[in-house]
């Protein structure tokens, strides 16, 4: 009983009233005047995928990945000026043979693979949800992050750039901390997960035979992006419970029960929700039968799949990277 | 049975725990919606950054092709020096800007909702190229002819400011579309960019399967 007999606050709840509010307004603090500057980029981007992982899935869109794309410019002696104008990327020296260089390309961008698998929670986090696509409004798309652009820089000659063999560095080399090879850690993340390098990385764009552009610069491809993809849409069990939702909320308000609570409103109200229930039902089968197109070549033989993440080095042009990630979230 | 003083702070009590709870789920909401903004427009302050880098680090009569990020729902569009629709924020200059919102309104998009960056050039033209996927651009004449030439035409006065971007004008199967290139989604988008000694011409070049039927006016014009 929260009144004693005179009318007066109960002590125990008093302090508990109390405690909650203090509760509250610390958690508020913390919240809001989180000094992110005194983190570094990698603790940000961590902090901000865990926030969206532990959030309902329709609200996760509203929470902004902070996570943003490292620039690399490997060189001899160069700056990158051509990919990065206007850009402040790292700038990472290399030395040594061609093998050595090539090897030290194929193991930075090995090693940014993943870095970028692991702070996007290793494929176990799901991170796009939206209030849209989990109601059935909106038809899901796969949604990426590009985590890394690596640029080798023109005083790295083409010789070199043509023995860059990501993926077998990846098959071939050890993580030192984990014990296993760079693939062997992709694997495991509950849902399909994969990694891997397009094979015309650094090689010269695969369209260019087609395309009619000369411009002052040759079209030979010096920039890769490192891109984490997630594809899950809805499966049709988790729209349908959401339209409920909303649905018995709506009809549960006092000024709609009136309304609804007559022949004609009802008749209306069951053959909106029909109408609505089926619009959903069909975002949500367009959004299945994407997924074999986007995540079936890494399934192999498994079947039933509710969608994939990856990590994939892909050359750093537009119609490469959008083929892939309609919809690319972080910062720039 | 409760006396009048109990009944009172019972429900006076309730109500204000329910006002606070309401007043911090609105808060929460806000913030979260202001963060979200926020960091749209840092982005869009990285796109005009990254745009103005390259611009800068090009040479007179260079022309180059970037890929760059987008932000959905935000469209580009620049002004010269003599532009009489300049909006305020460009001050005496030319400039480009990013704006959010409708083209048609430029004033409230970009000169409330819009970060422009200076620039020192007499015209400054900002369109969209649309190719028509699998054909070769040709001119009025039959001859094939490259991207980079389109873009130095747009900044050619005799195209430029008698505005014959049509059907039937130099591109036959590959059209200039006037309209403010509009980013429709937040993924990656090609510039050409073609800087002159007082004249730059920036182009999104995109592909569509059909040819355009209809133009929309000048961008920003």
């Amino acid at each position: 009983m929260i009144f004693s007999k005179k009318g007066d606050i109960e002590v125990t709840v008093l302090i508990t009233i109390i405690i909650a509010i203090v509760g509250f307004v610390i958690i508020l603090f913390l919240f809001f005047d989180f000094d992110f500057g005194s983190y570094g980029e990698d603790e940000v981007c961590k902090l901000s995928v865990l926030s969206r992982a532990t959030s309902p899935t329709s609200a996760q869109s509203a929470i902004p990945l902070k996570c943003s794309t490292k620039k690399l410019c490997l060189t001899k002696d160069g700056d990158c000026s051509k990919n990065f104008a206007g850009e402040n990327p790292k700038v990472v020296k290399l030395s040594g043979s061609e093998d050595e260089i090539a090897k030290e390309i194929a193991k930075t961008s090995a090693d940014a693979m993943l870095n970028c698998w692991k702070q996007m929670g290793e494929g176990k986090l799901d991170l796009f949800g939206s209030f849209w696509t989990q109601s059935g409004w909106e038809e899901a798309k796969p949604t990426c992050v590009i985590c890394s652009r690596i640029a080798v820089d023109t005083s790295i000659g083409k010789d070199t750039l043509e023995r860059v063999d990501i993926n077998s560095y990846m098959k071939d080399n050890v993580i030192p901390e984990l014990g296993v090879n760079y693939l062997s850690a992709f694997t495991g993340g509950g849902a399909i997960s994969y990694a891997q390098s397009n094979e015309n990385a650094f090689s010269k764009f695969a369209e260019s035979s087609k395309s009619n552009i000369v411009l002052s610069e040759s079209r030979e491809n010096r920039e890769l992006a490192i891109v984490f993809f997630q594809f899950k849409p809805p499966k049709y069990e988790e729209v349908l419970q959401t339209m409920a939702g909303i649905g018995g909320t709506v009809a549960g308000l006092a000024f709609i029960r009136p309304l609804v609570m007559n022949p004609v409103g009802g008749g209306l109200a069951i053959a909106g929700a029909l109408g609505l229930g089926g619009y959903g039902m069909w975002n949500a089968r367009q959004g299945q039968l994407a997924i074999p197109g986007y995540c079936g070549k890494f399934a192999g033989s498994r079947e039933n799949i509710y969608g994939c993440s990856m990590v994939q080095g892909i050359n750093y042009h537009t119609k490469d990277i959008n083929e892939l990630c309609p919809q690319i979230e972080g910062d720039f | 049975m409760k006396n009048k003083r109990g009944i009172l702070l019972d429900n006076v009590l309730g109500l204000i725990i329910a006002a606070i709870g309401i007043g911090l789920v609105i808060f929460a909401a806000y913030k979260l919606y202001s963060i979200a903004i926020n960091q749209e427009s840092e982005n869009a302050k990285a796109f005009l950054n990254s745009i103005e880098g390259k611009i800068n680090s090009m040479n007179v009569e260079e022309s180059g092709s970037f890929q760059v990020r987008t932000i959905r729902d935000w469209f580009l569009v620049g002004w010269g020096k003599n532009d009489p629709n300049r909006i305020d924020k460009c001050s005496f200059e030319s400039c480009i800007c990013i704006c959010k919102g409708s083209p048609s309104d430029l004033k409230s998009s970009c000169q409330i909702n819009g970060f422009c960056r200076n620039f020192n050039f007499n015209s400054v033209s900002v369109f969209e190229f649309e190719k028509i996927a699998g054909k070769e651009i040709i001119d009025s004449n039959g001859q094939s002819i490259k991207e980079e030439d389109v873009l130095k035409d747009i900044l050619n006065p005799k195209y430029y400011q008698r505005r014959i971007w049509r059907k039937d004008g130099i591109y036959t199967t590959q059209l200039l579309n006037n309209a403010c290139p509009k980013f429709y989604e937040s993924n990656l988008a090609e510039l050409l960019i073609y800087k002159a000694e007082n004249s730059l011409a920036v182009l999104k070049v995109s592909e569509r399967e059909a040819e355009l039927t209809r133009f929309e006016g000048a961008c920003g014009k």
